[in-house]
């Protein structure tokens, strides 16, 4: 959709271009210093999974460090805030090269990765994603990292820091690859310095699940009765006798189309 | 007429480049995509006090196409900043990119032990060869080979926020809380760069944080919260600490 959109601008501002009278060294000229832009990010973790959304209104500073073939543009900075959906322009700014960014804060005043620096490669009008990555959750061990859900052990420990037992049991959740709660059960021990928690293996269906990357979630249990993701640890799950495989999606039936004017029309797919 | 032939120019280039842009990054996404299995690899480096691990790649993720991995301080101090450098290809050229961390509060510092999650994106789906560049200790001693030069950027820096911390509480004390507000809405004006002129942008960058430190205590505290936040150090090093 992009691409057609930008091919129809294309013609028409190539059209209106032309007829301004723009010559082939005053593009080149135009476009050998026409910067880049850059993209602030942050990860979140929901659900088991990373995500990455738009970090807002970050101060920054990028410091041009070495060129690239055919490098254009301004070396001298690029001191930029970044907007509500985390983007901004290095006009002008030197590419194809790297540079690095250096963050000084953001706007909410969290100060999300204040301090940090990262090395990101300019390309000529094209955007240099930078990610902030200190939201993310702290990774816990699990003892055994593994399990079989045909012979799972009876208990399994996860290992961390700041799990807590002042409002209650905290709560364990395994995750699928998918982001889907599979099963949830109440800590039974817990490390009175909070490094380590213990639960009984929770019952995974031997028939739904053909193993994969597994996230346990460690929740303390808030004043309030909520609860609060103090921390995430990889297990392996697998399945040493899996299900039959599901039976394989039928052909797709074509929608009926017509066609126009002598060129064939995409149609529709139905499942 | 000339003007707008200029911005009529520039609007071409710009829609030319995004079209081109995004015909050329289709190829390099399948071609990557096929070769997914071995694409992240950690280079093996004796003796490194800080170990990475734990190597997740979610490349293939449209929605969250992430290398994640987790750094663990697998030696006896302290570790107050690193320097974790990535060898990878961007738009077709080989390059080195990288991350640095300094521990801003004391929480992110990592004892023995302690790991830390981060992450990269890696949209393109390119091969990545992660390594550990540089690791600072909490009591000023380093390890690495420092190819980002690092440590140049930290000593700067905090050079720079020590002596704007120390101008602006001396400015306030002579001069008044007007000057202090003025001074730090004031822009820092950087200089013409070369890669040669690191410390000196780092000291710079160092007077900007400050700036900016004391800029976010006026808007939430007015005055006296700037001369709190001008008292704090620029992280949690030795050196910052010891001011």
């Amino acid at each position: 959709m992009n691409k057609m959109r930008c091919a129809t601008l294309l013609l028409v501002v190539a059209l209106v271009g032309t007829t301004a009278g723009c010559n082939l060294q005053e593009i080149i000229n135009l476009l050998r210093s026409a910067g880049f832009f850059i993209h602030t990010l942050a990860t979140v973790r929901e659900a088991g999974r990373t995500r990455i959304v738009d970090h807002p209104h970050v101060l920054t500073n990028g410091f041009h460090q070495r060129d690239f073939a055919g490098a254009a543009g301004d070396s001298r900075r690029c001191d930029v805030e970044t907007d509500d959906t985390g983007h901004a322009t290095c006009l002008q700014g030197r590419a194809p090269a790297i540079w690095e960014f250096t963050y000084f804060g953001d706007r909410s005043g969290l100060n999300l990765c204040a301090n940090q620096h990262f090395a990101v490669f300019s390309a000529p009008l094209a955007t240099s994603d930078i990610l902030c990555t200190d939201t993310i959750g702290i990774f816990f061990t699990a003892v055994p990292d593994t399990i079989d859900v045909q012979a799972p052990p009876p208990v399994v420990t996860v290992y961390g820091e700041g799990i807590s037992t002042e409002y209650g049991m905290p709560l364990v959740e395994y995750w699928n690859e998918t982001g889907v709660v599979v099963a949830q059960t109440t800590a039974d021990q817990v490390a009175p310095d909070g490094t380590w928690i213990s639960a009984n293996t929770p019952y995974i269906d031997p028939n739904s699940t053909f193993g994969g990357a597994y996230t346990v979630g460690i929740n303390n249990v808030m004043a309030d009765g909520t609860y609060n993701t103090v921390g995430y640890a990889s297990l392996t799950v697998t399945n040493s006798n899996p299900p039959p495989l599901p039976e394989p999606y039928p052909e797709p039936t074509p929608e009926p189309c017509n066609n126009v004017g002598g060129e064939q029309m995409i149609c529709e797919t139905t499942y | 007429m000339q003007h707008l032939t200029r911005f009529l120019c520039a609007a071409l280039i710009t829609l030319l480049l995004c079209f081109s842009s995004a015909a050329a990054q289709s190829p390099d996404g399948r071609r990557a995509a096929q070769g997914s299995s071995n694409r992240v690899s950690v280079r093996a480096q004796a003796g490194a006090p800080l170990r990475i691990s734990s190597v997740v790649d979610n490349s293939d993720d449209a929605d969250a196409p992430l290398v994640e991995f987790v750094v663990e301080n697998v030696g006896a101090k302290p570790i107050q900043a690193f320097w974790i450098s990535y060898d990878t290809v961007a738009h077709g050229a080989n390059v080195t990119l990288g991350m640095g961390v300094n521990a801003n509060k004391p929480e992110l510092t990592l004892p023995s032990g302690k790991r830390r999650a981060l992450a990269i994106i890696n949209r393109a789906k390119e091969k990545i060869a992660l390594s550990v560049d540089f690791v600072e200790f909490y009591d000023g001693s380093t390890w690495g080979a420092d190819t980002a030069r690092y440590a140049e950027s930290l000593a700067g820096e905090r050079a720079g926020a020590r002596a704007e911390a120390e101008r602006l509480i001396k400015l306030l004390k002579m001069n008044g809380p007007q000057a202090v507000k003025e001074a730090i809405a004031d822009k820092v004006n950087y200089p013409d760069l070369t890669t040669g002129s690191r410390s000196e942008v780092s000291f710079l960058i160092g007077v900007r944080a400050t700036r900016f430190r004391a800029q976010q205590a006026y808007e939430k505290g007015g005055l006296p919260a700037v001369e709190s936040a001008l008292q704090q150090p620029y992280d949690t090093s030795a050196a910052s600490l010891s001011r």
